[in-house]
């Protein structure tokens, strides 16, 4: 069994502002408290900091070319793979020097754009159905600086799409152009369709909630996609660490008082 | 049961689909509109699976949610009173998920419905030709029009397809034969043209714009599992990296 990362509640500040805007190729998100974006909204919180580790560990196989397309799953809904997949994205995207693409593959409840207040448009499901190129819907979400395409518009098929060889088109098309793609994928032990998405993934990292997820499932998950396509887990939602911990995080980062001039003398 | 709406100005039309689509046991007909008002006002009420309406009501029906990207709830097949290319192409243009001639035989209507809901395209015999051939002749007019717009050169133009296509400088520079400093040269003075600072940003650029032609994603066979190890190596992995 992988180490467990273990990542904390986000939280929230104003929405940014939003200056740089291009006709079609670029989309205003707006980031609130309940986006859960904390490594936007509060980058030196201790939750944060856990991205910046997940990033370190990833960079690590990213720099040695085993690793570019990323698969976020979990064993079971609301484990918290969305805010993983978000923060992660705005992680390896932070600097500006590498790009980064999400791809939203839960087809069933699409969530993102409504998460980042973004109008809808097609995405990954009319790519699948083959009427649109998947370049011609991705969009660049500011001011987080990765890419998106979104799952489109809800399909009653959708693990039927998953499941077409198209999302190999689809991939083939998409990954010379980023250095990182984010796959956020439907949970494993409810639908079929993350077992599909792992072909096209070089690597899987599954999301657990703290005091949710039960071991059994964790198991049954990585019986289900394979121990060898499994890189790590991300513990989600822990809050007994984040007390501890917490207190002395915020007093290292906090602006130290200046000297007085007896100190300094 | 797959709910259809029939959406035709002559009642005798209306009344003989109706006959001919209740023999279907999956297939029932929920409603009827005579005009363009009637059907968007019933549409939306009725929130049919199909829309089945002809191709003269759909063209008064604008704005009646008939998008090409497919966003509306009902799917939409359009009957038309002749084949022909404009017809066709017009049907399509509208957001049409299938073509039918109104004198389609009876075993057409049931299997183009079914297929429309399996979220496949279906038209006629002959129509996917015309549409192609349509989509050909409009691709080379925009890609003309947009090549001048921006003032890039035919070469230009060349290192945009490949850049677009996912190709690396070397890669370009391989394929017409040149070195990698000239493909850099090329893409500085594009960029300068097009107003983007990056291969990625020239690439979503080329397609939105139809510098290249946009390709939808092509069924191709699928990598089999095994490849997987090969390419990222199943000892680390298994051994967990956190």
């Amino acid at each position: 069994m992988s180490r467990l990362v273990d990542l904390m509640q986000s939280s929230g500040r104003p929405p940014a502002d939003s200056d740089e805007l291009s006709a079609g190729t670029v989309e205003n998100a707006e980031i609130l408290p309940e986006t859960r974006l904390v490594f936007h909204t509060d980058p030196r919180s201790p939750g944060a900091d856990r991205y910046r580790l997940l990033r370190m560990r990833l960079r690590e196989l990213g720099s040695s070319g085993k690793l570019k397309t990323l698969l976020i799953t979990s064993p079971l809904p609301h484990d918290g793979k969305s805010t993983v997949c978000l923060n992660l994205a705005t992680a390896l995207a932070e600097g500006g020097k590498k790009s980064v693409l999400l791809i939203e593959a839960d087809l069933h409840q699409p969530i993102l754009n409504a998460r980042l207040r973004l109008k809808p448009w097609a995405g990954l499901a009319e790519c699948l159905e083959g009427t649109v190129d998947p370049r011609s819907v991705i969009r660049r979400v500011h001011p987080l600086n990765w890419y998106l395409l979104p799952a489109g518009g809800s399909r009653v098929n959708a693990s039927e799409l998953l499941q077409t060889a198209a999302l190999a088109g689809v991939m083939s098309k998409l990954t010379p152009h980023f250095d990182w793609i984010i796959v956020d994928s439907p949970p494993v032990l409810p639908l079929s369709d993350a077992t599909s998405l792992t072909r096209y993934a070089d690597a899987t990292l599954l999301v657990a909630r703290a005091d949710q997820t039960v071991r059994e499932a964790i198991d049954e998950t990585i019986a289900i996609i394979g121990r060898q396509r499994v890189i790590g887990i991300v513990l989600n939602g822990v809050t007994s660490f984040d007390r501890s911990y917490s207190k002395r995080y915020q007093s290292y980062y906090s602006p130290k008082a200046p000297r007085s001039e007896d100190e300094n003398t | 049961m797959t709910r259809v709406l029939i959406a035709d100005g002559q009642l005798s039309i209306r009344q003989r689909l109706r006959q001919m689509l209740e023999r279907n046991r999956d297939v029932q007909v929920v409603g009827e509109a005579s005009d363009a008002s009637s059907t968007s006002i019933v549409t939306r009420q009725l929130k049919p699976d199909i829309l089945l309406i002809d191709l003269g009501l759909c063209q008064q029906s604008v704005p009646l949610d008939l998008d090409v990207g497919g966003s509306a709830p009902q799917r939409t097949i359009v009957m038309l009173a002749a084949i022909d290319k404009r017809s066709i192409v017009e049907a399509f243009r509208l957001g049409a998920q299938g073509i039918l001639p109104k004198t389609a035989a009876p075993a057409m209507w049931g299997k183009t419905i079914r297929r429309v809901m399996d979220g496949q395209y279906c038209f006629e015999n002959g129509s996917v030709a015309v549409l192609l051939e349509a989509f050909r002749a409009s691709f080379a007019l925009q890609n003309s029009f947009a090549q001048q717009e921006y003032g890039l050169t035919a070469r230009e133009m060349e290192i945009v397809a490949k850049i677009a296509a996912g190709n690396s400088n070397r890669q370009v520079g391989q394929q017409f034969s040149i070195c990698e400093r000239t493909v850099k040269h090329h893409l500085t003075n594009i960029f300068d043209k097009v107003g983007v600072s990056s291969r990625l940003e020239l690439a979503l650029f080329a397609v939105k714009h139809r510098l290249v032609a946009a390709e939808p994603a092509v069924r191709q066979p699928l990598e089999e599992e095994k490849d997987f190890p090969r390419r990222y190596g199943s000892g680390a992995a298994a051994a967990g990296i956190f």
